[in-house]
């Protein structure tokens, strides 16, 4: 209680919950803006974080983490064009509504249950992370080990595409890890001084999401002109309506249900917003088909049913708080964003896992009431700003946008150390980073992978010197049962996307 | 698909093997972790390489009819292969060659500002931007933003000349 209490007093500061809200309003404003993300805005927001206070950024990061999914969803209803992925459903009902003329509703339903999904997805996180951080403290270098492997496979195994790929990706980012003076020897620095301790991060992190963002970006927008398009355009006036107690009534169901899967979804690191929103869509289109089956004035699933807006919506704002339940606990991001929440953690000497909650507690406290309250505050602030959002950011040219986040990226990763070599960092990762989403390999693979690179090196290394350099050690069912368990599991999330691919072939 | 495929598994193999030679020589401590990752890389490359290979379009004998050829329904343009390219081409390829100008010019001492804004102008004229007035405004805008936030407000060092660091000393110790 009395943790509680001090992640209150924390979180009760004017200049905190000031950055709480200028979060949430920063968010809704940039998932708003087609080709702008969560992902993008922490690339260029964590240099910054070196100039501020802990409790001040990680505040100003959860506003925006919680609120830029419903920004997403405005141009999503408006244009049918997604402002975040987590959106992509959204639009399907959400724009259909529009088209019938329905779009304060379509408008109203997607906040509402964001709020909805958002709230019940901050109380799994004030109830499960405390517990699972409780657990973890019993964990030894093979549990972390185990664990670490476990955060990468849930990420390899559960994307789509090649699992080969996939394992690129996090073998390339174990080994970025592995850069600098360890055990002895200067690894893969190429007698660069610079690189003697590892790679940087922030610039890498930089690279990675912002420049890699930007050149996307533009690319779009130029294939866009060329087809005779212009992106992105002004829109007419439009603003939301408070919901009446039979939709609300209605609506109960869908939110429950879908904040459920989303809760469920985001606890597993790497399963990540998409997967949670196509599987509450798919339900709620069942159910949706069974109860308005016979109802010719209920406008069929994909061509404007509310539920096709409630479900994603409630589900991929529930993702977002269960998310931060294993990087609190375990220190294992969740997603691409968590992962960069760490980064800034990191900067400010914070370092995730159970060990938080016995060193600064306080500062997990804070955060996690922090998201109760974002997700509070969320609802009025996105129907009071609704409209002035959809007139402001279709008047901001795109050209700009790309060339601001471009600068702004790379001047932050140059202030991280006062060097151009953090710039070249950035501008080689961006490259690298875009050289892999154009041969369709994930990015959140790498990221996770630095990131929990150095932890599983160490680990293994104290593990195999625990146990007198016995590799069985790690499946040992008398000595590590936590350790088989989630290697079992890792090679369950490997191997899944085999067995479905096998099954397939076979049914054809 | 299939050139994508192969030329990032190439990629990954020649990444791989290079990583393999370089680790080789480490001491036996420092060697077992990026040695292994390496060759991960190097297999999952192999791997891919034959997938791509196993999965490469059969070509197909011509089914459809040219253009003037007879055929009674209307025409459909087919989709201009060249024009999925020219984002590419016209868009993030030379909008990455202008960031890397500009980081060289401000590594060999152009100040900030200046390579910033016209760095910035010509960013915003491949990203779509016409109009001169609208270009050096916006530019101008995004630089001294930048300039602003990372330099007067935060305290962060900014490769800038030293005259006009002397120029806004005075703002910077408002903050």
């Amino acid at each position: 209680m009395d943790a509680i209490l001090q992640g209150f007093y924390v979180l009760s500061d004017p200049f905190v919950l000031g950055f709480l809200t200028t979060g949430v309003v920063l968010g809704l404003l940039i998932g708003a803006i087609p080709g702008l993300n969560d992902n993008i805005t922490f690339a260029v927001f964590i240099p910054f974080v070196f100039g501020m206070e802990a409790s001040h950024a990680l505040a100003l990061m959860v506003g925006v983490y919680c609120s830029t999914s419903v920004g997403g969803a405005i141009p999503a209803i408006m244009l049918k064009v997604p402002g975040t992925a987590s959106s992509l459903l959204t639009s399907i009902d959400g724009n259909a509504m529009t088209r019938q003329g329905k779009a304060p509703q379509a408008l109203s339903v997607a906040i509402t249950s964001s709020v909805v999904g958002g709230l019940t997805s901050s109380v799994v996180l004030i109830f499960f992370a405390p517990l699972l951080a409780a657990f973890a403290l019993r964990f030894g270098p093979a549990e972390n080990v185990a664990l670490g492997i476990l955060g990468l496979a849930s990420v390899v195994g559960m994307m789509s595409g090649s699992i080969f790929k996939g394992l690129i990706a996090a073998a390339f980012g174990l080994l970025i890890s592995s850069v600098g003076y360890h055990y002895g020897q200067d690894r893969l620095t190429f007698d660069n001084f610079y690189f003697y301790d590892g790679v940087p991060l922030v610039p890498l992190l930089v690279g990675l999401f912002g420049i890699t963002a930007v050149l996307e970006l533009v690319e779009e927008d130029v294939a866009e002109r060329l087809r005779g398009n212009e992106p992105g355009q002004r829109q007419k006036d439009v603003r939301a309506v408070i919901l009446d107690s039979k939709m609300v009534k209605r609506l109960w169901p869908t939110w429950l249900r879908s904040s459920a899967i989303g809760n469920i979804i985001g606890v597993i690191p790497g399963a990540g917003a998409l997967m949670a929103i196509y599987i509450s869509y798919d339900q709620a289109r069942r159910h949706h088909e069974t109860k308005y089956q016979n109802d010719p004035d209920e406008p069929k699933f994909g061509e404007g049913a509310v539920e096709g807006v409630a479900a994603p919506e409630a589900a991929n704002n529930a993702v977002v708080a269960s998310s931060m339940v294993p990087l609190l606990s375990l220190g294992i991001p969740g997603n691409s964003v968590s992962a960069l929440f760490i980064a800034a953690m990191q900067i400010k000497g914070l370092a995730a896992g159970p060990l938080l909650f016995q060193r600064n507690i306080d500062i997990v406290w804070m955060i996690i009431l922090a998201f109760f309250a974002a997700n509070l505050m969320m609802g009025p602030i996105a129907y009071i700003t609704v409209r002035w959002l959809i007139s402001l950011i279709y008047a901001l040219p795109r050209s700009v946008l790309a060339t601001a986040v471009a600068l702004l990226c790379l001047t932050g990763a140059y202030a991280v150390e006062s060097t151009m070599f953090g710039v070249w960092v950035a501008l080689v990762f961006g490259i690298v980073g875009y050289g892999f989403r154009k041969a369709g390999v994930p990015i959140a693979p790498v990221i996770l992978a630095v990131i929990l690179g150095e932890r599983i090196e160490s680990s293994l290394y104290n593990a195999l010197q625990l146990s007198g350099g016995n590799w069985f050690t790690f499946i040992d069912p008398l000595g590590h049962p936590i350790s088989l368990l989630l290697l079992v599991v890792s090679a369950g999330f490997l191997a899944s996307p085999l067995i479905k691919r096998w099954r397939t072939s076979r049914a054809r | 698909m299939f050139m994508r495929d192969a030329v990032f598994a190439i990629c990954a193999i020649l990444a791989g093997a290079a990583g393999l030679w370089t680790t080789f020589d480490y001491l036996p401590k420092a060697r077992h972790f990026p040695f292994a990752m390496c060759l991960i890389i190097l297999v999952s490359g192999i791997i891919l390489l034959i997938q791509a290979f196993r999965n490469r379009p059969q070509p197909q004998p011509a089914t459809g009819v040219a253009e003037g050829a007879g055929g009674t329904g209307p025409s459909t343009p087919l989709p201009n292969p060249n024009l999925s390219q020219a984002g590419f081409w016209r868009g993030s390829l030379p909008f990455g060659a202008v960031l890397i100008v500009w980081a060289l010019a401000v590594s060999y001492g152009a100040g900030y500002l200046v390579p910033g804004f016209i760095a910035g102008a010509v960013l915003m004229v491949i990203a779509g931007a016409r109009g001169p007035l609208k270009i050096v405004l916006g530019s101008a805008a995004v630089v001294l933003f930048c300039f602003v936030m990372f330099y007067i407000v935060f305290h962060t060092r900014i490769p800038e000349m030293p005259a006009v660091r002397q120029l806004v000393a005075p703002l910077r110790n408002l903050f």
